[in-house]
């Protein structure tokens, strides 16, 4: 009996250790990169504004952005500085929804040679309560080159706020991305690309 | 299965000398918003890249027109609330000649400062244990940045207390 009393106690002492020390990990990582194409003509990339929750779509997209700043191979156009720029030729933009040719528009606009289109999305009750979407797009021909989504579990956040997790989840985006176009602008001595964990009930893009 | 009560009294010994690390944790003691952190800012000197570094991502980043979706500081509550851009230009707007090209990064840390003797035991708050009280901070940064320059043209800094 007192063994058991002793096991008991044992495991919800184990429940809130594992509660205070875990943190969460992705569980939606798809990625997809058109490997043949070759832009060694490509000097500048834009990150344009992030569509999807208001609360961080600006501050996402600033902190994917200061990512890709430490990379050297391509010069990068910060989203507040497009943002300024596209809003001054009256580009009908919605809700920073750009479509292929919006977005080759307004790579024109800022003279860069590609475009980071992002989506930031958070919903609570959901398998990804918190979710990044990425398509790199080559301004001159409007083909995506690359695609990046980025998922967090909905566990993680029944007792936290979304902040911390929008930052995580931007930090693992930018991080990856580092890669990719290191990879782009090196090819395969770049080294490994970012891994890739389909989660099981991975429906691709759409899925919420 | 028989099991050993030895071995589990020495776990729940160890977990009740780990516990503490969690409570403590809840305290925030990795703080960001450091008074001698913030100083180092050098208007028309440090960078927007700088800030970054030292800060990570703001809280708000706000643009001179429109609205900014603000946050809620209970995590409970799912509604946010639009408020207008100029409140985060406040400090700036009589010293400056806030463009299109201005940014406000606003930070923000809540943290608890703790005094008194405390031995953190499990489950029990901090405010709750004898010889200890807990005062809620608030520290409060807003940097204006030129997006053009790329360069911070002056911040500001506060910390208020609730007893």
């Amino acid at each position: 009996m007192q063994d058991r009393t002793y096991l008991n106690l044992f495991l919800v002492f184990l429940f809130f250790i594992f509660g205070c020390s875990s943190k969460p990990g992705v569980t939606i990582k798809h990625f997809d990169l058109k490997e043949n194409h070759a832009p060694s003509s490509w000097k500048q990339i834009a990150v344009l504004p992030f569509s999807g929750d208001k609360k961080f779509q600006r501050t996402s997209a600033e902190w994917f952005s200061f990512h890709l700043q430490k990379q050297s191979h391509y010069s990068i156009v910060t989203p507040t500085f497009a943002e300024i720029e596209i809003k001054n030729q009256d580009i009908d933009i919605i809700e920073n929804k750009f479509s292929i040719e919006q977005a080759q528009q307004a790579g024109r606009i800022l003279n860069v040679d590609a475009v980071l289109l992002g989506d930031v999305e958070t919903v609570k009750r959901s398998k990804s309560p918190v979710k990044i979407s990425l398509q790199l797009i080559d301004v001159e021909t409007g083909e995506t080159i690359a695609t990046h989504i980025i998922g967090y579990p909905s566990w993680v956040l029944l007792w936290d706020n979304f902040q911390e997790y929008v930052k995580l989840a931007t930090d693992t985006a930018g991080r990856d991305f580092v890669k990719v176009l290191k990879h782009l602008a090196e090819g395969k001595q770049a080294g490994p690309l970012p891994d890739i964990t389909h989660s099981s009930d991975y429906k691709g893009p759409n899925e919420t | 299965m028989r099991h050993n009560p030895q071995f589990y009294r020495v776990g729940i010994l160890a977990l009740i000398i780990l516990l503490p690390g969690c409570i403590w944790g809840s305290v925030k003691y990795d703080r960001t918003l450091r008074k001698e952190v913030v100083k180092s800012i050098e208007p028309n000197n440090t960078t927007r890249k700088n800030i970054l570094e030292r800060f990570g991502p703001p809280a708000i980043l706000a643009r001179k027109e429109g609205t900014v979706s603000v946050p809620s500081l209970d995590p409970k509550e799912e509604k946010r609330r639009e408020v207008d851009s100029k409140v985060f230009f406040k400090y700036f707007l009589q010293r400056h000649d806030i463009s299109e090209h201005h940014a406000v990064y606003y930070y923000f840390e809540e943290w608890e400062k703790v005094r008194g003797v405390s031995v953190p035991i499990p489950g029990i708050s901090l405010a709750s244990l004898p010889l200890t009280s807990t005062n809620l901070q608030f520290s409060e940064l807003w940097v204006l940045v030129n997006l053009k320059t790329r360069q911070v043209e002056d911040y500001v800094f506060l910390e208020r207390e609730e007893k």
